[in-house]
């Protein structure tokens, strides 16, 4: 009894490997990793008038605020929190220092005054359940520490009316 | 002598293997999928800084050049319930105190639009004075629909005790 010749039965798998790069490019487009500073427990209220961010600025110091008005250090829900006037501003008077010492520095090594690096951009993420009284102790805060560039962030909302 | 190699003519097909790739880059897939996260899109407010909220002595704020014209200075006051809600809006200057407008934020639009209208091309700026426990939510509500009416300028401020109903 003779028996035919096996042939070897392979599927294509180049279309498939086609798609998937395709599904891992896209993906690795859409992945934010400039979200460092971004506590995502943070609920942004939102505003139709939210302007797109402007990423030119060079120095930016995120501060996210969490529902009871507490000045959140870090990105998870046990983050470390500043819970009163005064501790912020220490905190934020540490960062003025340092942009101080930046420029400083600059100034040594001959920058002109013009081209000198700014002082930090302070974007303000505050829970939208916190109230304006707590928005505006960590605002007075930053303003005493001398900050005097604050944004707040919101959500930006397609406008529907 | 140097030997020569004799190349032979039959093609030899070359053997790509395509599964490692596709292992890994389905590895690689499953780690994109489960770490997607998509944010929702953030933008920031115009804020302009009310001038006694800072440090008086200061040298970050520039004086005011008197050659410039002054903007037009509009100050809403809005009082807030206990609970963070709108209790009350009265739109005036620094002098007047306006009418009550209720608590409907739609009457605020109307009202501003129409001092837009007023007022013309000349410089203007709101002064938000809010109640201590207006909830932040409706604080940037309310600084929208002000920069929907037309005025670019929006200063968030506590209100002062003495005008507090």
């Amino acid at each position: 009894m003779s028996h035919g010749s096996v042939e070897k039965c392979e599927p294509n798998m180049t279309p498939m490997l086609d798609l998937v790069l395709q599904l891992v490019m896209f993906f690795m487009l859409c992945a934010n990793f400039l979200m460092e500073d971004v506590n995502p427990t943070v609920r942004l209220p939102s505003a139709i008038q939210a302007k797109p961010l402007d990423k030119s600025e060079e120095y930016v110091i995120i501060l996210n605020v969490n529902d009871k008005g507490h000045l959140l250090l870090g990105r998870d829900k046990k983050a470390e929190t500043l819970t009163n006037r005064i501790q912020v501003t220490n905190y934020m008077k540490t960062k003025h220092e340092a942009d101080e010492n930046r420029r400083k520095n600059a100034e040594k090594r001959g920058v002109p005054e013009a081209k000198l690096p700014k002082y930090s951009l302070i974007v303000l993420r505050a829970h939208e359940n916190c109230t304006f009284k707590q928005v505006n102790e960590i605002l007075l805060a930053c303003q005493s520490a001398g900050y005097q560039d604050i944004q707040l962030r919101a959500k930006v909302q397609t406008a529907s009316r | 002598m140097v030997k020569r190699h004799k190349y032979s003519n039959t093609f030899v097909e070359p053997d790509l293997p395509i599964t490692p790739m596709l292992d890994m880059s389905f590895q690689l897939l499953a780690f994109f999928l489960t770490t997607f996260n998509p944010s929702p899109i953030e933008g920031h407010m115009d804020m302009a800084l009310p001038k006694e909220m800072g440090d008086a002595n200061s040298s970050v704020v520039p004086p005011p050049d008197p050659t410039q014209e002054l903007p037009e200075e509009l100050t809403v006051q809005v009082d807030a319930t206990e609970a963070g809600a709108i209790a009350d809006i009265r739109i005036g200057n620094k002098t007047i105190t306006g009418q009550s407008l209720g608590s409907d934020s739609a009457k605020m639009f109307a009202n501003l639009q129409a001092r837009r209208k007023e007022i013309g091309e000349k410089p203007a700026k709101v002064r938000l004075e809010c109640g201590d426990n207006l909830s932040y939510k409706l604080l940037i509500k309310l600084m929208d629909e002000i920069t929907r009416a037309g005025f670019k300028q929006v200063a968030p401020a506590l209100q002062d005790d003495r005008k507090k109903k």
